[in-house]
């Protein structure tokens, strides 16, 4: 065996290594900011808005906190206007300890979404990075957004019928009654990008959520959400609500 | 924070409403349009120009303007001119704005007549009422029958997106004006407002547009119904883009301080070729 081929098994050997510790420590990881377990989520979802009117919507998510460094998450929804999204989210994390003090984490998230309006024929993909910081009563990111949406008429498909929008702010700020470790919270939240939308900057969505362990491994999640638009330097007015209701399951 | 940028920069403009609201404005609109009925203008020729203009924000000086109305008027291909909102800066300044007709002599061997469409600005201090003293109405359509050797008849849809959508009765409204043309033979359609529905360059850094949804919606719309065009205002700065056979246009801004104020010429026959002309351009 040469000695490049020897280099080559060592290196190999010691990343699968680490890859084995790490997975290791996740099993018992300590993060006060989110649970710890896997967990699956389902959610019904009641919206009105002026272009589509009344119409319901079916959620699933799925968190997965691989470690104490690294978490992600897979969000799809279908609803009864005929629109369809799944969406992809996946974060660093950088826990800040000090002198065996906890002082939050600093979080990077890159997010990735697919959007399916198949009633207008028209399909998108949003991307952002963002960054952030995390503690018992607030969470907060911002960063940059980019979309591009197409027709999804194939015959019709070329770069010009595709509607590119760069340079969008993203940004979300969570303010919680409760640490993140109670067994009930309340938030509310002011942001342009949600699971299953990136919406331009200046048509934030009003957010109040809530949630409530009911046992070992379930959870009852409630959440409303509001959509003004005209707002910033433009006269405001309704567009639409959702309310939500869901349970998780943690595993 | 950027929530609460406002117009009106001594206000925390988070949440302006005005009243009366986009539906209360369409409802009011249509009581009008429901007894006076719309507007359907003659020309002699085949093909024929409209002048395009926007975002005047005139206050108490109007020269600019008043030199976009003299070129439409001495043009004697131009029958109809239309203006796309923000017609006024602030509050009291509609006077001002209709001032500027009044100091150029009209062509009395044409049609002469001005549309406008209004804007955020026009509605953003509550001034609805004084709006409807000189355009009684925001939501409205009409018809431009050329009488020449191939009698055509073009369709122009003005909405009113002052508010940022088009609220659920008007967007209804839009859905069956689009039908209804469709069955009608017009040669062309042309839809146009104030807002513009698209955010694809960073001079919308400090506006806002309409929603994602209703975006797609009327994308999809004016593509099914074979809209030839859309105007638009509010950027303040000049887009042509092209969509699924649908032109989308966003034209210069008008206003006194402008170094460049411009305005768009649009030509149309058989084909429409649009120019764009700044008021130093000699024509």
């Amino acid at each position: 065996m040469t000695t490049i081929n020897r280099t080559i098994i060592r290196t190999r050997a010691l990343a699968l290594s680490i890859v084995i510790i790490l997975l290791s420590a996740s099993v018992r990881a300590e993060s006060i900011y989110r649970d710890t377990c896997y967990s699956l989520r389902a959610d019904m979802t009641y919206a009105y808005n002026i272009v589509y009117g009344h119409h319901g919507a079916f959620d699933v998510e799925a968190n997965l906190p691989i470690n104490p460094h690294f978490e992600g998450e897979v969000a799809a929804r279908a609803t009864t206007a005929n629109t369809y999204a799944i969406g992809f989210r996946a974060q660093p994390k950088f826990p800040i300890r000090k002198n065996g003090k906890d002082y939050g984490e600093v979080v990077l998230e890159t997010r990735m979404l697919y959007n399916r309006y198949e009633r207008n024929q028209i399909h998108g993909l949003s991307i952002a990075f963002s960054a952030g910081y995390r503690w018992e009563y607030i969470y907060f990111k911002a960063g940059y957004g980019l979309s591009m949406a197409a027709t999804t008429v194939m015959s019709q498909h070329s770069t010009e019928n595709s509607v590119f929008e760069p340079h969008n702010l993203v940004y979300y700020l969570e303010i919680f009654a409760r640490p993140h470790t109670s067994p009930w919270n309340i938030s509310a939240c002011i942001t342009d990008m949600t699971d299953f939308q990136m919406e331009r900057m200046f048509t934030p969505i009003f957010m109040l959520k809530s949630y409530v362990d009911i046992a070992e491994h379930w959870r009852l999640c409630f959440s409303g959400q509001c959509k003004p638009v005209g707002i910033a330097n433009q006269a405001a007015s309704f567009f639409g609500a959702e309310v939500t209701v869901g349970g998780l399951y943690k595993f | 924070m950027l929530a609460f940028v406002g117009c009106d920069e001594n206000s925390a403009a988070l949440f302006r409403s005005t009243a009366p609201s986009v539906d209360e404005r369409f409802i009011l609109s249509m009581q009008y349009n429901d007894v006076n009925g719309y507007v359907t203008i003659q020309t002699h020729d085949d093909e024929y120009n409209v002048y395009v203009c926007t975002d005047t924000h005139v206050a108490t000086v109007n020269t600019k303007f008043q030199a976009f109305i003299q070129r439409y008027r001495e043009d004697r291909m131009c029958p109809v001119a239309i203006c796309l909102g923000d017609l006024i800066e602030a509050d009291h300044s509609y006077w001002w704005f209709v001032d500027a007709f009044k100091h150029i002599k009209t062509n009395p061997s044409k049609p002469d007549t001005m549309f406008v469409t209004i804007g955020n600005h026009d509605v953003f201090y509550n001034q609805w009422h004084n709006y409807t003293q000189y355009w009684p109405t925001s939501t409205y359509y009409f018809v431009v029958e050329t009488n020449g050797k191939n009698r055509a008849k073009d369709l122009f849809i003005c909405l009113d997106t002052a508010q940022g959508t088009l609220g659920k009765k008007q967007l209804g409204w839009l859905k069956w004006i689009l039908e209804w043309g469709d069955t009608q033979d017009f040669r062309h359609v042309f839809v146009y407002s104030h807002i513009n529905i698209f955010r694809r360059d960073n001079t919308y850094a400090d506006i806002s547009t309409v929603s994602l949804e209703e975006t797609y919606e009327l994308m999809s719309l004016f593509t099914k119904y074979k809209v030839k065009q859309f105007w638009a205002g509010h950027d303040h700065s000049r887009e042509e883009f092209t969509h699924g056979n649908v032109k989308y246009i966003i034209v210069d801004s008008m206003k006194e301080e402008d170094e460049k104020p411009a305005y768009m010429i649009l030509h149309i026959g058989k084909e429409i070729n649009n120019t764009f002309h700044t008021l130093s351009d000699s024509i």
